[in-house]
């Protein structure tokens, strides 16, 4: 376990970052995942499994970091995450816009372009943290990056 | 570029901004397989939680001050850990200035702001009340609500253990958001039909999204300092300012700016709540302002006490201020002497006190220079060379280090020290000290007392978790 969070602990605490926009969230999602997994070890058929288990659990986490905030202020739910990693991560103009645009994005579209293109998964490794079929990523990731693409063409 | 180029180059970018990652915190066994349920609403850091009231019940039947070093109970002291230096009996004066602070005021959320055994800050709900409580035996003796509407983000004391003021913000359920702040005067007086009173006072606000780096309170009670950027994390973000107001009509009586936003201080980056009462200190006259420095321009840079003259003309924070110690990193091999999680000084002005990561066998004795310093994280490993959290001192008139206590783990993450509280001549010290030492990774804390020689454990429980975030 200490092992395979060792390895893959930044990578996924990356993809938390992606979809959350701040660290020490997406770490606190990250703990949890990988809590879920140790309670789970024994049932755990299959040790390869326990990457993408723990790859669907985050996904799954910062739905609920994004749903629970999304419920406690709809008014705000555009700037989800972004003002946080601003204040945490000074980023430049042109990043910020990326990570505003993604946030702009349907949460399927914004996984599936996150999963693919940003972390380089394969379709069948996005597909299996998604919980969806390869088809399905494949065209979310497309919708996906031709909304991001017309999102950064806007004019602010 | 395409949209695939800058989705890769934002990738890279974020790789570059991320903190190492907190190290892994699991229950020390794993519990039956269960089928699958919902997830307890806001589970997070079981190792490190403890409910206030559990606390607040224990706390009233635990024991005082255990002596960790001179008893025979081997047993007490957790694996691994070796004091430094000789321990005779006894913790230090029980009374005058020297003395343990009989009272404490502490943010009462059980983790708000802990630090992960990787050094990391977990995020929780932000506090809500805060609580009065005696320091030796941890018995709560009143807790104060916050306003409506708002939690507390901070709070300072003056040197009478009577006097504090508390900073509130408006509540938001993101624990990384900012705020303006209202500012409170907190008057404790135990054993009265009111034992603590809170009165709003008429300090500034300081923006809607001021990151505050640190505050506090002269000794005297009358000035609260309060190192800050403006609109923090923002475009429009401000150049670090270090100002002082009178805590009884809130007017600004100095103000000290920084060169740029970059430019700022040691804690920079961490604008989350709750707000640092240890990167800045006061000496004893109420004249002279210490601050805790390092440029964010370069995680390799030297870490610097500067202090500012409050009698002295100029309000540059760095033209008008001197450096009186720095931890030099070397730039060639980006390592350091010790590394220090706080810093601050002696309210006499005469010594540093650092809650230290240090090697573990600490040049004690030397002149401050190149040494070597942290590695992130080490996982459950054998501890890199400077992985032995401690205090430390440093003459800052001979820049010599002092090591009064140290821990030496066998199996660690990032340890980590912090001052909560200091002796107006350094003699007796309280520290936060925090490690890992087995495959668990599971965190060990403890509230260290180093008084006149004697090395002593504030044993009541909670302790480390309550007075993390506790001003004396």
């Amino acid at each position: 376990m200490t092992a395979l969070y060792q390895a893959h602990a930044p990578g996924l605490v990356r993809l938390a970052m992606m979809m959350l926009g701040d660290q020490p969230a997406a770490e606190d999602v990250v703990q949890d995942a990988f809590l879920g997994l140790f309670r789970r070890w024994d049932s755990l058929n299959d040790p390869g499994r326990a990457l993408p288990y723990v790859r669907s659990s985050v996904l799954n986490g910062c739905r609920d970091v994004i749903r629970k905030s999304a419920r406690r202020d709809r008014m705000e739910l555009v700037d989800l995450g972004t003002a946080s990693a601003e204040a945490s991560v000074l980023l430049a103009e042109e990043h910020r816009e990326v990570l505003r645009a993604l946030h702009r994005l349907p949460a399927r579209q914004r996984e599936a372009v996150v999963l693919r293109h940003c972390l380089s998964l394969t379709e069948a490794e996005a597909a299996a943290a998604m919980n969806i079929s390869r088809g399905t990523v494949k065209s979310a990731s497309s919708r996906g990056l031709a909304a991001l693409s017309r999102i950064l063409k806007e004019k602010p | 570029m395409t949209i695939e180029d800058r989705l890769h180059d934002f990738t890279r970018v974020i790789d570059d901004a991320m903190r190492p990652v907190r190290p892994l915190d699991l229950p020390p066994t794993p519990e039956p397989a269960r089928p699958a349920r919902r997830r307890p609403h806001g589970r997070r850091w079981p190792g490190l939680l403890v409910p206030l009231g559990a606390a607040v019940a224990v706390a009233a039947v635990a024991a005082t001050l255990v002596v960790v070093r001179g008893l025979p109970h081997v047993a007490a002291r957790p694996p691994g850990i070796a004091a430094i230096s000789p321990v005779p009996a006894g913790s230090g004066p029980a009374t005058g200035p020297e003395a343990l602070p009989e009272f404490f005021v502490a943010l009462s959320h059980p983790d708000a702001g802990m630090p992960g055994p990787g050094g990391g800050v977990s995020t929780t709900p932000p506090p809500d009340p805060v609580v009065v409580g005696e320091t030796r035996t941890g018995r709560v003796l009143a807790t104060v609500n916050p306003p409506a509407g708002a939690t507390f983000a901070g709070l300072t004391g003056a040197a009478d253990d009577r006097t504090f003021v508390l900073d509130a913000m408006p509540r938001q359920d993101n624990p990384v958001a900012v705020g303006p702040r209202t500012w409170y005067l907190l008057r404790v007086s135990p054993g009265t039909a009111t034992p603590a009173q809170l009165v709003k006072l008429s300090i500034p606000s300081i923006g809607s999204r001021p990151a505050i780096e640190g505050i506090a309170l002269s000794p005297d009670g009358t000035k609260l300092a309060v190192l800050f950027q403006p609109d923090a994390g923002s475009p429009a973000a401000g150049r670090f300012t270090l100002a002082v107001y009178a805590v009884a009509d809130g007017a600004l009586a100095h103000r000290w700016t920084g060169t740029d936003p970059y430019h700022g201080t040691y804690d920079y980056g961490s604008a989350a709540p709750p707000d640092d009462n240890r990167t800045l200190s006061w000496t004893a006259d109420g004249h002279r302002l210490a601050f805790a420095y390092r440029s964010s321009k370069s995680p390799g840079s030297s870490l610097s006490l500067r202090m500012v003259d409050l009698t002295r003309p100029g309000n540059g924070l760095f033209a008008d201020s001197t450096v009186i110690l720095t931890i030099a990193v070397s730039a060639t091999t980006g390592k350091s002497a010790i590394s220090c999680e706080t810093l601050g000084i002696t309210s006499d002005g005469r010594t540093a006190v650092c809650g230290a990561n240090m090697p573990r066998f600490p040049r004690t004795g030397i002149v401050l220079d190149a040494y070597t310093r942290p590695s992130p994280w080490t996982g459950c490993a054998r501890p890199t060379d400077l992985n032995y959290p401690g205090i430390a001192e440093v003459s800052l008139a001979s820049r010599k280090l002092r090591v009064i206590y140290q821990v030496r783990p066998q199996c660690m993450g990032n340890g980590q020290s912090t001052t909560l509280w200091a002796s107006p001549s350094g003699q007796a010290v309280l520290s936060y000290i925090g490690y890992t030492n087995d495959p668990s990774m599971r965190p060990h804390t403890e509230v260290i007392l180093a008084s006149h020689g004697s090395i002593t454990r504030l044993a009541w429980p909670g302790a480390a978790t309550l007075l993390y975030n506790a001003a004396f």
